[in-house]
């Protein structure tokens, strides 16, 4: 499928039909946010084309990128070059190897030693100084990685954690919304409640006032009774004293009059007598 | 006294502080104003008795002039039957009804919320689905996130960025 792709498949791609019709569905670089269901389709598009059925993943593996390359000697020639001679000629056979087939080229004038011919050995000889620097290697190295992981942040990492954060916020803020439906189970019941909670205050308010209502017609009837008999006494007591002060004549005021009198110096006399004794002591 | 047929009420079973947890921010000012209401409606309730007082009637016997007299009260006040008064607009059956509504409302409602939901979570285990960075080709980024791709059919100016291209309306030189 790769190769596929390579064969000018890409034209096919650009134009809008083939393989990959999805940029015809979602032009790119528009203004237009891609909604959810759009970037579903493609992914699962992409996907099927290349981890899908056909895929031969056996032969052709994902290409991945190492985090570091493989081992090298003289800075630039792969190890694995020197292991494959290695038992065919020994250790010397690819020096002498690579010596023999720049004489030939030489010989031949394939490589030619002109003026720019040094500039090639000189760049790798560079390139290698400067990579097994003990200072200048190590900040390369962190310098590049910087850059890759940089490039990934912004391209990736950001804009897919952006995207699984708002999916998230989203899960929880619709999960909040089905919760706060429940709300009007509590209304109904609220209403309810207020509903027979005002009809048991009606009940209790007749209560209250029946009760009132039998307790003053009794109060009515004591307190009535109460009053008469009071009036009753007053009443006998105020007849019984008018009749006494009515019947009284005046000859016997006169002689009250005089009985009090009596009375009066009687007790004068007494009280003078008592200061005469207490002055006689 | 009878209790009458209605069913006697003298205790809220209403969860305010559940009811508080689900009440939606914007609606607390309504939920207050409803439990201040529904707390008045309460306390005229505790304020009342809740059966018939009794009335001292031994002690009314004492004092009253005629004492068949209290017999005959308290014959009658034992006797007396006080209805228990009818919901005549029959309110608690309009709130049922409204209750049954809401409810289909609120059915609907949720179904649709789950569906968005459900679309959520399809979303996110798609992006799990995604093939790590170290693992795509340009190419493959490139079909895989098409809005970022160069397309060579629309070409943008420096610095490639949407707010600043002659197409937008939000740039400044926009005719």
């Amino acid at each position: 499928m790769l190769s596929a792709f390579r064969s000018g498949a890409l034209k096919s791609v650009i134009q809008g039909h083939g393989a990959f019709k999805v940029l015809a569905v979602v032009p790119s670089r528009q203004g237009h946010s891609i909604s959810k269901q759009e970037r579903i389709e493609t992914w699962d598009y992409v996907n099927s084309v290349y981890f899908g059925p056909e895929r031969d993943m056996k032969n052709f593996p994902n290409p991945t990128q190492p985090a570091k390359h493989e081992p090298v000697r003289l800075g630039i020639v792969p190890q694995s070059w020197f292991d494959f001679m290695y038992p065919k000629t020994g250790v010397t056979g690819p020096y002498v190897f690579g010596g023999g087939l720049a004489l030939w080229m030489m010989s031949k004038e394939i490589m030619v030693v002109d003026h720019y011919f040094w500039e090639i050995p000189s760049f790798w000889i560079m390139v290698y100084i400067l990579c097994n620097h003990q200072k200048v290697g190590p900040q390369l190295t962190k310098w590049v990685a910087e850059k890759y992981e940089a490039r990934k942040h912004v391209q990736f990492t950001r804009p897919i954690n952006m995207m699984k954060d708002a999916e998230k916020a989203n899960i929880a803020k619709l999960d909040r919304l089905i919760e706060e439906t429940e709300t009007i189970k509590h209304v109904h019941q609220a209403k309810k409640e207020g509903v027979e909670f005002q009809l048991e205050a009606a009940y209790r308010q007749r209560l209250q006032t029946a009760y009132q209502e039998v307790k003053k017609r009794l109060d009515y009837e004591v307190e009535k009774a109460n009053t008469k008999r009071r009036f009753e006494q007053d009443h006998m007591v105020n007849w019984i004293v008018n009749s006494v002060t009515k019947s009284i004549t005046p000859q016997q005021e006169k002689e009250s009059i005089q009985l009090f009198q009596m009375d009066y110096l009687q007790l004068w006399s007494c009280k003078s007598i008592e200061a005469d004794l207490s002055l006689g002591c | 006294m009878s209790s009458g047929a209605a069913k006697r009420v003298s205790k809220s079973i209403v969860d305010w502080a559940r009811f508080t947890a689900v009440c939606p921010k914007h609606q607390l000012d309504m939920l207050r104003a409803v439990k201040a209401k529904h707390d008045t409606f309460i306390n005229k309730v505790h304020t009342l008795p809740e059966n018939l007082p009794k009335i001292d009637f031994a002690g009314y016997k004492a004092r009253l002039p005629d004492p068949a007299m209290a017999d005959r009260f308290e014959k009658a006040y034992a006797a007396l039957s006080i209805p228990y008064p009818v919901d005549k607009a029959n309110m608690l059956k309009q709130v049922e009804e409204e209750h049954q509504e809401n409810e289909k409302k609120v059915k609907t409602y949720v179904a649709n919320v789950q569906a968005a939901g459900q679309e959520s979570k399809t979303f996110l285990s798609k992006i799990d689905s995604l093939p790590q960075f170290e693992e795509m080709t340009v190419e493959m980024f490139n079909y895989y996130f098409p809005e970022t791709a160069l397309n060579p059919e629309r070409p943008t100016f420096w610095p490639h960025i949407e707010e600043q291209q002659p197409y937008n309306p939000e740039f400044k030189y926009y005719k």
